[in-house]
């Protein structure tokens, strides 16, 4: 069947999605225009808006529709701890353990001299400038732990260092409920190097 | 047959496969091929950089995929300076060395200046990534002869200057403004890098000599050295 040039184009639009297929983005177009009118004219609204309005943080890069987001506005912040993540979705990642309550600052990806990034496009500049500032006293990098994850954390270390600053690496251990014998050994290898006393109170 | 190898840079293809160029042992020298993402960490942890791989490759053509990967032995732990160095020398292999062109000697040039950079402390690794490069023009069919000029005519003496052409080597120079010291050319033939000038030539007479083949896009792996100027 020859689809209408509009279905034609809304399925070919869906297939931008991560993980959506021909196959995906037909169904999902039909299923739209077949049983869920208002959902679908609901997703057009609510996503030109934020394609509109959802710019980046001037501050720490994470997503924001004001200059400032939420978390470099609020004064409850701790100002003298960074903490350094690859994405906004890291932030999210950190924010729902409770455990931070620092600032971040968004890279928006990691130092890969064979995907073109270097230095320059992840915004160093304005990381060094905070640097700068005098207010932050620890970096805590936390970027993934992969090879352009590690080459992105020792870059910053390196500023740090030339700024005075102290600069933590969070550590790297084992999943919890995963098992010994199906981690990988550089894993195992730095948690058994950053092993901690059991203390009995 | 398995294969020894390591990967150079993968990029994500589909959900759940990476396309990663690779350096394999025996012959094959630098390929890219399909993998299939496995779901434990352990798979993904073996798709890294440094890491010394044993791997099957199948298919033909463009279509090559990498089967019954496996951890050969400890990953290089590299760190800092040692890391960009190495993440210099796979952007190195990406961009010069041509792809599907068999080689027998590039993986283990790679693999031992790789053991050089995990051993050597900061102010060593210069050297390593010289050799390296020296090698790998060798390699390529373009190797630098350091101990003659005007195509063979002269003998390099160290009391001259020589002027170095990319592709046609040193040429006897009167002057020295952008020329190379003759007793450097002779140390660096000797890998001899103990000396500050020496390694100084070395590295602008590497520049030179891989520029006709980096283009106008520079090293994006240079520009991790620059925090402290």
């Amino acid at each position: 069947m020859k689809l209408t040039p509009l279905v034609t184009e809304l399925i070919e639009a869906l297939k931008c999605l991560p993980g959506v297929g021909p196959k995906s983005a037909q169904r999902m177009a039909f299923h739209l225009l077949e049983h869920d009118r208002y959902a679908g004219e609901k997703l057009g609204i609510v996503l030109q808006k934020a394609m509109e309005q959802v710019q980046h943080c001037q501050q720490c890069r994470t997503f924001s529709e004001t200059d400032l987001c939420a978390i470099c506005e609020s004064p409850k912040r701790e100002s003298d701890s960074l903490c350094i993540v690859e994405s906004p979705a890291d932030v999210v990642a950190i924010e729902q353990t409770g455990q931070f309550q620092g600032r971040y600052f968004v890279l928006l990806g990691r130092l890969s001299p064979l995907d073109g990034v270097g230095p320059a496009d992840l915004g160093l500049d304005k990381l060094e400038a905070q640097l700068q500032l005098g207010q932050v006293k620890e970096v805590i990098l936390a970027t993934n732990p992969t090879v352009e994850g590690e080459a992105t954390a020792h870059y910053i270390a390196e500023l740090c260092e030339k700024h005075k600053i102290q600069a933590t690496r969070i550590a790297h251990g084992v999943p919890v409920g995963g098992e010994l014998e199906y981690v990988d050994g550089t894993t195992l290898t730095h948690a058994l190097s950053g092993r901690t006393s059991i203390l009995y109170s | 047959m398995l294969s020894k190898a390591y990967i150079l840079h993968t990029r994500p293809f589909r959900e759940n496969s990476i396309i990663a160029d690779c350096l394999v042992d025996q012959e094959i020298g630098r390929v890219s091929l399909f993998i299939r993402k496995g779901k434990k960490s352990q798979h993904q942890a073996l798709c890294q950089p440094f890491q010394p791989l044993i791997l099957e490759v199948t298919g033909h053509g463009d279509m090559k995929y990498a089967n019954r990967l496996e951890a050969h032995s400890e990953r290089f732990s590299l760190q800092g300076k040692h890391l960009f160095c190495a993440l210099y020398m796979n952007e190195l292999i990406c961009r010069i060395w041509p792809k599907d062109f068999a080689s027998e000697r590039l993986f283990p040039l790679y693999e031992s200046a790789l053991q050089h950079l995990k051993q050597v402390d900061k102010s060593a690794i210069e050297p390593v990534l010289r050799q390296f490069e020296i090698a790998l023009l060798d390699e390529l069919g373009l190797g630098i002869d350091f101990q003659s000029a005007n195509h063979g005519d002269y003998e390099v003496k160290s009391h001259n200057w020589y002027r170095f052409v990319p592709g046609e080597g040193f040429f006897l120079s009167y002057h020295r403004l952008r020329c190379f010291p003759g007793d450097a050319l002779l140390q660096i033939a000797q890998l001899n890098f103990s000396e500050t000038h020496v390694r100084l030539a070395a590295k602008q007479i590497m520049r030179l000599a891989f520029q006709p083949f980096i283009g106008d896009e520079p090293l994006k792996s240079r520009t991790f050295f620059q925090t402290r100027t």
